[in-house]
């Protein structure tokens, strides 16, 4: 792949890597962008949670610092620089918060909601959210000539894709609010002019939960009216960044055949929402050597060269020709599917914990088999 | 942990880092308690369904059905689990429409942090709690293919956060057997799949401190995919004298399979040195699908390494 992968290097501003959860998204991105150092580019790559000897190995510490790989000393010579972050999901939000809030008073009314508190937590997309700002905001600074994202870990692999649609209809729920305002100014008889089911959704929410987390609600929305703007903005150039062709997408995944769904999942939005696709990496293919034939004269020789006891390295031979198979396969399917590329990852079988096997990680990257 | 021990429980979720094969394990267990005469729930948490993608079967929903012989299974989609709770708290049909039909409701449901978590473990104590009309359990166990680790321990700890937070009323007392159920270890059991590889490994180690912290009870720690294990002397010169017969493809075939059971022998330790005796090891199975087959030899070898360990 190594052209593929280099003119996307050489051309691109932000690469985002996605996937589902344990197809080696993290350690692929870190690859990528050691790759883009050593063809000169200055390259930060973003992550949110990074194998915790990876990251020692290079270095990352938690929290929202840039930090420099020191790739000369670690023995990986690169004209370019690599920088790596580990996103701190509450830091980046309160971050944004005081970026966007007009007075002091009105972050710290944000902060001190328990309902806020909460939401950069817990709420579905606020991690996909604020990872997406962030790219967006180190972009803007001119710092890197290149961003890898390594996408979260999210239920749904989508989820990152629509996170900051989902946050800004979110916060312009400024109609509860006003409800929620009259509801508490003037009690249930003002609101006999709202017909329909809003008035009895707030009687319901009150019945089941008490007026505490109306009036919590309502304080919170109340604190981001101001902030409907800047979010919405920011949102929006956002997304159009993504959209641009500084952007481009590589869907990271395995090659079981349980993964060709999501994959073609989040293939299908990608292509839905007009974002810039690069190609997919199957991860741990079981790829044969180059001109490998199991026939009858190789059986038997193997055969005569082996003993009674060592029978058993004919069984996984056979298994893993059969692995190899599958793999294609599946490989086959998403390119007539898609008709995008894909690139084969041999299967690494080693933990990538420091240099040296991060080194070898990426030759074994690099040697791969593009299929299109 | 014994075999008897483990299905004498009533809710057994199934948990583990992305990818390291829940699914499978979760409908193996149902298999083997099937097998012994239970009649088993299967609970997916997954906006796709990965069961019935597993057994090639039509796509499972919120609606139990029984899907192979004595185990029903439901997908819990957090939306009609909010949807359900609140036409419970509703108990005017007119009222409840017109609330859940509406837009605004959608967002309001959105900025509760949590409602969707809460209501999902709800319907699963729900399921559990279901009678029959002689007041026996409607199923005898009830198994939940739980999300990944991150959200599984949400769902696990919305019960004990909301009862902090409300401290009394309905919300409360109606949590309160929720928490019951998922702190009781007569009736659950956490269980952990992972891979022997360090990210899963070391997740694993911290979930189960998490799980621990909530005072909810560790089950099993299945191991998926153990390589096999070989003399490493002795694959060294098996791989010298091959290799002078020109044989550096087979070679390279068998030291890639040596490599990962090499790399994954110190994981493999690290897991056993934490959880045992609750841990199942299952061999990597070379198999290019799984298939209904495949699971059942999951489910033997998981019978046999129980009724052993």
């Amino acid at each position: 792949m190594s052209y593929l992968l280099d003119r996307f290097i050489d051309e691109k501003e932000i690469i985002i890597c996605g996937g589902s959860g344990g197809v080696g998204k993290t350690t692929t991105s870190a690859a990528i962008a050691i790759r883009a150092a050593q063809r000169g580019k200055n390259v930060l790559v973003l992550t949110i949670d990074p194998a915790r000897r990876l990251a020692d190995a290079l270095g990352i510490k938690i929290g929202n610092e840039e930090t420099e790989v020191p790739l000369g000393e670690l023995g990986l010579n690169a004209p370019g620089t690599l920088h790596a972050m580990m996103l701190d999901m509450k830091r980046s939000f309160d971050e944004l918060i005081e970026k966007i809030s007009p007075t002091r008073e009105v972050a710290e009314r944000i902060f001190s909601n328990r309902l806020y508190q909460n939401i950069t937590t817990a709420f579905s997309g606020s991690h996909e959210y604020i990872a997406m700002e962030k790219v967006y905001d180190i972009h803007r600074s001119g710092r890197y000539d290149l961003i890898v994202l390594d996408t979260p870990p999210t239920r749904h692999a989508i989820d990152f894709l629509e996170a900051p649609k989902k946050m800004v209809d979110f916060l312009n729920a400024g109609i509860i609010n006003i409800m929620l305002k009259l509801y508490f100014q003037t009690g249930k008889i003002g609101l006999k002019i709202f017909r329909g089911g809003i008035e009895s959704l707030f009687m319901l929410v009150e019945r089941v939960t008490g007026g505490e987390i109306l009036r919590e609600v309502s304080e919170f929305f109340l604190s981001f009216e101001g902030l409907y703007d800047g979010f919405k903005n920011r949102s929006d150039a956002v997304m159009k960044l993504l959209k641009s062709q500084k952007s481009v997408f590589l869907i990271i995944m395995g090659p079981q055949e349980v993964n060709l769904d999501e994959a073609f999942f989040l293939y299908d939005k990608i292509s839905e929402m007009g974002l810039p696709f690069g190609f997919f990496i199957m991860n741990r293919v079981h790829l044969l050597p180059e001109g490998f034939k199991w026939d009858r004269d190789k059986k038997r020789k193997l055969e005569s060269l082996i003993e009674e006891d060592e029978k058993f390295i004919f069984d996984w031979i056979e298994k893993y020709i059969s692995l190899s198979k599958r793999d294609r396969e599946v490989a086959m399917n998403v390119i007539s599917r898609t008709k995008q590329p894909l690139y084969l990852v041999p299967e690494f079988p080693e933990d990538v914990h420091d240099i040296t096997s991060l080194k070898n990680f990426i030759d074994n990257l690099m040697s791969g088999e593009i299929l299109r | 942990m014994q075999k008897s021990d483990f299905f004498s429980k009533r809710l057994l979720w199934v948990t583990g880092k992305g990818g390291v094969g829940k699914t499978t394990v979760a409908i193996s267990l149902a298999l083997l308690a099937a097998e012994s005469g239970k009649r088993v729930l299967l609970i997916e948490v997954s906006p796709t369904s990965r069961i019935s993608r597993f057994l090639g079967i039509p796509e499972i929903v919120y609606k139990e059905r029984e899907i192979l012989p004595d185990i029903f299974a439901l997908n819990i989609d957090p939306r009609y689990a909010v949807e359900e709770y609140m036409k419970l708290q509703l108990k005017f049909r007119f009222l409840y429409n017109r609330v859940l039909k509406n837009k605004l409701f959608r967002i309001f449901a959105t900025a509760l942090p949590g409602l969707d978590d809460l209501t999902t473990a709800g319907k699963i104590w729900y399921m559990e709690n279901l009678k029959r009309k002689d007041g026996s359990p409607l199923f005898d166990l009830v198994i939940v293919d739980a999300p990944a680790t991150g959200h599984c321990f949400n769902l696990l700890r919305v019960p004990r956060a909301t009862i902090e937070t409300v401290k009394f009323g309905p919300i409360k007392n109606q949590t309160q057997p929720i928490q019951d159920l998922f702190t009781d270890p007569e009736r659950t059991l956490v269980n952990i799949v992972a891979l022997p590889e360090e990210m899963p490994a070391s997740e694993t180690l911290e979930f189960a401190e998490k799980v621990r912290s909530l005072s909810i009870p560790l089950g099993v720690v299945f191991i998926n995919g153990v390589y096999p294990e070989v003399d490493e002397e002795r694959f060294m010169v098996l791989s010298q004298k091959l290799a002078n017969e020109g044989m550096e493809d087979v070679v390279e075939i068998l030291s890639s399979i040596e490599k990962k059971g090499t790399m994954q022998k110190k994981y493999v330790k690290i897991l056993e040195e934490n959880f045992a005796p609750n841990v199942v090891k299952i061999p990597f199975l070379f198999t290019p699908s799984f298939t209904r087959e495949e699971l059942i030899r999951i489910a033997t070898i998981i019978n046999v390494e129980m009724s052993v360990g």
